[in-house]
């Protein structure tokens, strides 16, 4: 029985297992391991448990590594090997650490897209205003994809050292020619209120948008 | 669309009741707005209480049918009150600039009924034991 199946549950304690073992192949020292399994916990083990779980590890990877990783001081890591996407501004802690990624295909993906931005919220202790409004912003984003330029993805990471979830949400459409426009409020809509965007600028603490004729990245992020 | 995914609608006398709960995905709102206005010509309803107590998250879409929901209700002879938004959904849709298109919106599944004309006798009876209480102080009970 691994360390995590003691707190976790099966495909988690697997999930967490495997992103840590993948982490290992990559060559980290066992302080970088435990940095990992800090942040990546966040995805997988409920709040409660965390700290423990983490205490369990360190003691198995070297009880001298110090149990919280300095500000600033983390290498930027992620789970699948993917590096996180460089969204300008955004990024700039260095620290992130991906977390699922939910395809947009069709509509009845959003579904997936909330329960997952909803769990996110519960798993860093987001609730109430914050967490709506977290779970609405990426609602808003992911619709947008399945309404005019599906397929996309929605994006998960966690930054623990800046206390920050983020979600990019990005689609290969054709682009929003007058986000301008759409971001000044100035746009009117023929298949909304026209307010999906611009709404959703003012619902998180971070908002970054690219795009062009080969597709549409947006970045959000939300302190916790 | 599936009927285990269908939004319940309840009638109670001339009016409906659709209890939205959960997270509400767009092929159940269409389900619900070709649903209501069926019956509400069928049956003549001079209501439609939507109550959201349940409801996860309300975003733009959902918003956007509701307010087309109301609209032609409206056309049919039937007015929307909904009731039970949770107070961070209500500050999420506000923050976002949405409006309801001037749908009625009131607290409780009682204030929305109350606005359509039922009250109950029940409701009137412990509004008068507040009014006692609040005249005479909390009444100690009875003892067996
Ligand atoms: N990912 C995207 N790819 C291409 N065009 C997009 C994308 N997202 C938005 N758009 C365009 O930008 C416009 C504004 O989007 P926004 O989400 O602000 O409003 P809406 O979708 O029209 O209405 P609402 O979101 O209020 O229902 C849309 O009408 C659409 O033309
Ligand atoms: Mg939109």
């Amino acid at each position: 029985m691994s360390v995590f199946e003691r707190f976790l549950s099966p495909i988690n304690a697997r999930a967490l297992a495997r992103s840590v073992t993948h982490r290992a192949g990559a060559g980290g020292s066992p302080a970088t391991l435990l940095r990992h399994i800090e942040a990546t916990s966040v995805f997988f083990v409920p709040i409660d448990k965390r700290e423990a779980l983490i205490e369990a590890a360190r003691q198995l990877l070297g009880p001298e590594i110090p149990a919280t990783a300095p500000v600033g001081g983390l290498e930027r890591i992620s789970i699948s090997g993917v590096a996180v996407p460089n969204t300008s501004a955004l990024s700039a802690a260095g620290t992130d650490v991906l977390g699922p990624t939910v395809a947009i295909r069709m509509e009845a993906d959003l579904n997936e897209a909330r329960l997952v931005a909803r769990q996110m919220c519960q798993q860093v202790g987001l609730q109430g205003f914050a967490a709506q409004k977290f779970v609405t912003a990426v609602s808003e984003l992911a619709r947008n994809v399945a309404k005019y330029a599906c397929p996309g993805r929605v994006a998960f990471s966690h930054d623990a050292v800046g206390r920050r979830l983020r979600v990019v949400v990005s689609d290969r459409g054709t682009g929003i020619p007058n986000l301008d426009a759409v971001l000044d409020g100035k746009y009117r809509s023929k298949t909304g209120m026209g307010l999906g965007l611009v709404g959703t600028r003012k619902l998180v603490d971070e908002f970054d948008a690219q795009t062009g004729a080969t597709g549409t990245t947006i970045a959000i992020a939300v302190k916790y | 669309m599936d009927h285990a995914n269908r939004i319940p609608i309840i009638r109670l006398w001339d009016l409906l009741l659709v209890p939205v709960q959960g997270d509400v995905d767009d092929s159940q709102a269409e389900g619900l707005v070709s649903d209501v206005l069926a019956r509400v010509q069928r049956d003549g309803c001079a209501g439609l209480l939507i109550d959201l107590s349940g409801v996860w998250t309300l975003d733009s879409h959902l918003c956007s049918v509701m307010v087309r929901l109301s609209r032609a209700a409206a056309l049919m002879g039937a007015q929307t009150i909904v009731s039970g938004m949770r107070p961070e959904i209500a500050m999420t849709i506000q923050t976002m600039g949405i409006s309801l298109g001037g749908i009625q919106t009131v607290a409780l599944l009682e204030d929305a009924l109350e606005a359509l004309g039922v009250r109950s006798d029940r409701a009137k009876g412990r509004d008068d034991a507040l009014i006692t209480e609040l005249i005479l102080g909390e009444q100690e009970e009875d003892e067996a």
